[in-house]
């Protein structure tokens, strides 16, 4: 642990050294702007001479223009001739020049206290594509709102004339001042940061986290996400979302994440609406969504406002890009293992567009041409997303997303006579529709209807002499659904959302089939469950006061599935108190119910995995999360630092009994089980707690950007069937979670990036001997036992105490470099990559290896790790236009 | 540029097919096995000692050659048997590697507990103890039927296994079906049925019902069947119930199977020391 404060320290003392040179105000300095927004001026003083300004950003006046031309000049002499006309102080504090200008209020008008409503849409500059996420805030009264989904905000404020700001990471900011004396609808345009200049990265929107109302939320940048190196090139959200504390990766293939001491199936992953199953491929090392094709993404670990529920730990909302309504565009790259193309284009300009998106890899067919003749084997993974939408008039649009996606494992033996085929599959479906309308400009409502699906499925055929045989095992859960939501501006100071939501599940959690030449070789088990889940929702978002913000909400949820039906109240609550104007603290209460569970085999994720329904025997799964935060901005918002703890609480956990696999069910007659033995014999319930305290620390401007995370967190799990009863660290409970992470913009055409992650070990069962035990039958006679030696001898494991063996650490450093390059058509990119830089040989596996050497009647077992996924470089290359 | 790029590919793969490396582990010790099932049915008591092999070490392999002890590990070792009040060692079996005494020399009774000792030679020590069941009463095996299905080759059999029993019975219980046939006359058991924490007070009825391919073939007739009633101590109970978790569990991989302990009241070791009643009756 010491280590690793050192470590921290040390990484903290080089971040701030980089900025840590001194300069005199009366250095000579060199400046030549023409008609330069203040704001520039002062950020390219920053960048050249290493001046640190600190002023209102929110101030009107360092948006104005600026012409000055001087050189041979002191850093004085210039200020003096820039600020005085704007009528700005400046003085000295410590090495930060701080600017003071004279402070204004906002023009009331003399309506009495009218409220007018300001509302309207946040799109893209350029593409016109709906911004979700963006901020929407009025510094004069330190109100805000947040656009929805589709970009939609509504704002209920007293008339007056205000500075408005339009924010969103990603996106240059937005200032301007309005005269509300009316109502008014208001679509703003907002211009993505240009690729070469000097982005914003940060874990939350740009607004101050300080200021930020939400709590246990991070947003997920795409151009972070591109930014960052990646496995084989291929950009991963999930990469980047696992690198913020509170979250934590599996390892190297296991499909699973867990996030503040939950399982993997209680974290929610929502496309455009629709719930996504299995979020990854190649058993988990990359994540089912293709950057190009993703326009926003947000994690909430905690305080989940009331219109999220189903999972208890958390909820990836993303939203796919809708299509460039105004010119064809596109990206297109090349990798080592797949390759990967985005088109997008107006249907009808300005009115309607498409978005299509794909991945394949191809390591199946480049090594098609070196297998043996007659065999034809190999893996691949595709992604394919789709979207178009159109907008009727002012107040309707339309949508219609899907995505396609699929692994596929296959292995074909032809030879004379003879023909074995088999493969190992999994994949998603999922396909929206939406009809947004905009009743006035207090009330938006969005419907979906909704279809998702994923199926895993193994799939066998033999041919021999004339005689076939096929079996054909099948888990999958499909989901139809539809969701109304309703965004409501009534009154000043509140913002309303409401919704329902129906959905039937269609689980087949187990089905087998086998067909055959023989009568015999005919069966087919396993049956499908049809489950109603149904949501209701209210939440209120309260600007109580200039310094505090509340979300308060209630949930109710229901779930019928084999005659049983239950009903639950989840209240939601969090808060924001901004303590000073840089400091801040949140709170935050949720209760979650869960009806859907994973069932996993202990040691590792596998698509395999059964999802299945809460039932009369299996209970929905329940937790309860207190969290409470401190966030503080720094240095005029170029650091940012936030300490989060949390204790939550689960009970009703779902996993597999000890014994349980999901390939055996019910199959050895002569065991204790009854004959027909389904899923819901094979698992087992429980209860857990965890609790932990997360560290956040952001560099959010300059060449240099990033994070560096720290998580330490404890989880207990206690189930009737596991450990005798007894309480157990679970698999993911790892204690230490370090993460760190960089961009560096070398030049505008150069750009180079790192993330390493550290995680401590991870707690599993591992056997510790083996030894023979015997039975007395039941396939021998009693009568005979011990004295014909027909007792039956059994190969035993003793293992360690459930979770008693920890793992080493997983640490892994990847870094990344960009070459971009300005074309006459577009953008073109060359990416060097180096995923697992010192080839750190990090757990995936532990399990035995036994030699017998017969002659000397001896047997060597020994414990082995496997790994996968050593150094691995690649080299992309990709080109927007 | 498409050998660069090829060899990069393969490069790759290989990189990622050969990652294995030992795994710090400290050796465990080496622990006495024991497996002594005794009941008042059988001629003799036996208690079968090995070691159990722990992993980074090698090991003899066990029961071969039709002996338990291959190696001799346990030749010397002290194995008692008491009651409470008397107590006898029982002599090893040179030939199969274990311990054993006649029960005309040691006579076990129903509701009698008994402590099991085992010292070897290189100090190391294990205790464990049981109460020894009584039988069942009034037991009646019905078959309610059986149904040869010639087109899948599945027999399917139902038996009832009706009884009741003394008050200070454990309340565990183990039941098989036995049939006996004009091709199979070594009699085959199935059902293995156990069950645990009724109230034995009242008469109760199980009704084991299974489908056991090829329990028969075609022209096969049955010769004799048979209801086997044993009622068993907790720790037999236990021991079974843990062994019936990973039955039928050997083909499939470790890492897709929960790790299951087998039920010890072995003190200071692995295994059993448990203690059964058998009753057969006819139909």
């Amino acid at each position: 642990m010491k280590k690793w404060i050192i470590v921290l320290i040390g990484v903290l003392c080089i971040i701030t050294s980089a900025t840590a040179q001194r300069y005199q105000l009366d250095s000579i300095i060199i400046v030549n702007y023409s008609r330069t927004p203040v704001k520039e001026v002062l950020k390219d003083l920053q960048r050249r001479y290493r001046i640190e300004f600190s002023y209102a950003d929110d101030d009107a006046v360092f948006e104005q223009p600026v012409t000055l031309k001087l050189s041979g000049k002191t850093a004085r002499e210039v200020f003096v001739r820039l600020f005085e006309p704007l009528g700005i102080a400046f003085f000295e504090v410590g090495t930060t020049i701080v600017l003071k200008t004279a402070e204004k209020k906002p023009r009331q008008i003399k309506a009495g206290n009218k409220a007018v409503t300001l509302s309207g849409f946040i799109r893209e500059k350029g593409s016109l594509e709906w911004i979700p996420g963006a901020t929407v805030y009025i510094p004069s009264i330190k109100t805000g709102v947040v656009s929805n989904n589709y970009g939609f905000y509504s704002l209920t404020i007293p008339a007056g004339e205000y500075v408005i700001q339009f924010t969103c990471a990603g996106f240059d900011r937005i200032s301007d001042t309005v005269l509300m004396d009316r109502s008014m609808n208001r679509d703003v345009f907002i211009v993505p940061s240009s690729e070469m200049e000097e982005i914003i990265v940060s874990s939350h929107r740009e607004v101050p986290v300080s200021q930020d109302t939400r709590i246990s939320t991070v947003d997920i940048l795409m151009s972070q996400v591109k930014r960052l190196p990646a496995l084989a090139g291929e950009k991963d959200v999930f990469q980047v979302s696992q690198m913020n504390p509170g979250e934590q990766r599996g390892v190297e293939g296991t499909s699973g994440y867990y996030v503040r001491g939950g399982t993997a199936d209680q974290n929610l992953v929502i496309l455009d609406d629709a719930p996504v199953y299995n979020a990854s491929h190649v058993f988990g090392l990359f994540s089912i969504f293709n950057g190009d094709a993703i326009k926003s993404a947000e994690l909430i670990k905690g305080g989940f406002p009331a219109r999220y529920g189903e999972r208890l730990s958390s909820v990836l909302v993303m939203n796919m890009k809708d299509g460039n309504k105004e010119k064809l565009a596109g990206e297109f790259g090349i990798g080592l293992i797949s390759s990967r193309f985005t088109l997008e284009g107006p249907i009808q300009k300005g009115k309607s567009s498409f978005l299509l998106s794909g991945r394949r890899t191809y390591g199946d067919l480049l090594a098609k041409p070196f297998l043996p003749k007659g065999i034809n084997a190999g893996y691949y993974f595709y992604d394919l997303n789709a979207k178009i939408n159109t907008t009727l008039n002012k107040k309707n649009h339309l949508y219609l997303s899907a995505y396609l996606g699929k692994d596929n494992l296959y292995s074909d033996d032809k030879q004379t006579g003879y023909l074995s085929k088999s493969s190992f599959g999994w994949g998603n479906q999922t396909v929206t529709a939406r009809w947004n309308h905009v009743f006035n400009n207090k009330v938006f409502s969005n419907t979906s209807f909704i279809y998702s699906n994923y199926k895993f499925k193994s799939a066998n055929k033999d041919v021999y002499n004339g005689e076939q045989s096929t079996s054909m095992y099948i888990s999958s859960i499909r989901d139809f659904g539809i969701k109304h939501d309703i965004d409501w501006s009534p009154v000043y100071q509140h913002t309303l959302r409401l919704g329902v939501r129906s959905v039937l599940h269609r689980f087949t959690p187990s089905a087998l089939k086998k067909t055959g030449t023989r009568d015999y070789q005919n069966m087919s088990e396993g049956e499908s469950v049809d489950s109603w889940e149904n949501n209701v929702y209210v939440e209120d978002n309260w600007t109580a006061s200039e310094r505090i913000f509340v979300n308060a909400g209630i949930r109710g949820s229901s779930f019928s599935t084999q005659g049983t039906t239950y009903y639950n109240i989840e209240p939601r609550l969090s808060t924001r108190v901004l303590l000073t104007g840089t400091l801040s603290v949140k709170a935050s209460y949720s209760k979650m119910n869960q009806y859907l569970n994973l069932v996993s085999n202990t040691n590792i994720g596998f698509p395999t995995d059964l999802w299945i329904p809460a039932t009369k025997r299996t209970p929905p799964q329940r937790s309860g999360q207190w969290a409470l935060a401190l966030a503080k901005d720094l240095r005029d918002q170029k650091y940012a630092l936030t300490l989060e703890g949390y204790y939550k609480r689960m009970s009703n956990l779902v996993t597999y009994r000890e014994g349980a696999s999901f390939i055996v069910a019910g199959i050895d007659e002569d065991a204790n089980v009854p004959e027909n033995i389904t899923w819901e014999d094979n698992i087992t319930t429980g209860k857990g707690k965890s609790y932990g305290i997360e560290l956040l620390g952001e560099k959010k401007k300059g060449r240099l950007t990033g994070w560096i995370g720290y998580t330490w967190s404890r989880t207990i799990f206690q189930f009737e069937k596991i450990n005798n009863g007894r309480p157990y660290r679970p698999v993911h409970d790892r204690r230490h979670n370090f993460t760190a992470l960089g961009i560096y913009d070398i030049n505008k055409r150069t750009r180079c990036s790192f993330g390493w992650t550290y995680l401590s070990g991870s707690p599993i069962t591992v056997m510790k001997s083996s030894y023979t035990a015997l039975t007395n039958g039941p396939l021998y006679n009693l009568d005979y036992t011990y004295s014909q030696g027909t007792a039956q001898n059994i190969e035993m494991a003793e293992y360690s105490g459930k979770g008693e063996y920890v793992t080493d650490a997983y640490h892994r450093l990847d870094i990344g470099i960009q070459f971009i390059k300005q074309k006459k058509r577009g953008t073109r990119t060359w990416e060097i990559g180096i995923y697992n830089v010192y080839n750190r040989f990090n757990p995936f596996y532990y399990g035995y290896e036994s030699t017998f050497d017969y002659a000397s009647n001896k047997e060597d077992s020994r414990l082995k790790k496997y790994a996968y996924a050593p150094i691995i470089p690649s080299i992309t290359y990709s080109f927007k236009f | 540029m498409k050998t660069p790029f090829l060899f990069t590919l393969l490069l790759s793969q290989w990189f990622i097919l050969s990652c294995t490396k030992d795994a710090e582990l400290a050796t465990p010790a080496k622990q006495i096995v024991v497996d002594a099932q005794i009941s008042p049915t059988d001629d003799t008591i036996r208690v079968i000692l090995m070691y159990s092999s722990p992993v980074n070490s090698v090991n003899a392999i066990r029961s071969v050659n039709g002996t338990y002890d291959p190696e001799n590990e346990f030749e010397g070792a002290s194995v008692t048997l008491s009651d409470g009040r008397a107590a006898v060692a029982l002599e090893r079996d040179a030939q199969r590697g274990y311990f054993k005494i006649a029960q005309t020399d040691f006579p076990l009774s129903p509701g009698s507990t008994y402590f099991l000792n085992v010292r070897n030679v290189n100090d190391s020590e294990v205790t464990a103890s049981t109460t020894v069941p009584y039988p069942v009463e009034n037991a009646v095996y019905t078959v309610l039927n059986y149904q040869q299905d010639n087109t899948q080759y599945v027999t399917r059999y139902a038996s009832r296994f009706s009884f009741t029993d003394t008050n200070n019975n454990p309340k565990y219980y183990r039941l098989y079906a036995g049939l006996t046939s004009s091709r199979v006359e070594l009699e085959r058991l199935f059902g293995n049925r156990l069950e645990a924490g009724k109230d034995t007070s009242k008469r109760f009825d199980i009704v084991v019902e299974r489908s056991i391919p090829y329990l028969l073939e075609p022209d096969d007739l049955i010769t004799g069947q048979s209801g086997y009633f044993i009622s068993c101590s907790s720790e037999y109970f236990d021991y079974y119930t843990s062994i019936s978790n990973v039955d039928g569990l050997s083909n499939t991989p470790e890492f897709l199977v929960e790790p299951v302990n087998i039920y010890s009241n072995i003190k200071g070791g692995l295994g059993i020391f448990a203690a059964y009643n058998l009753l057969r009756v006819a139909p």
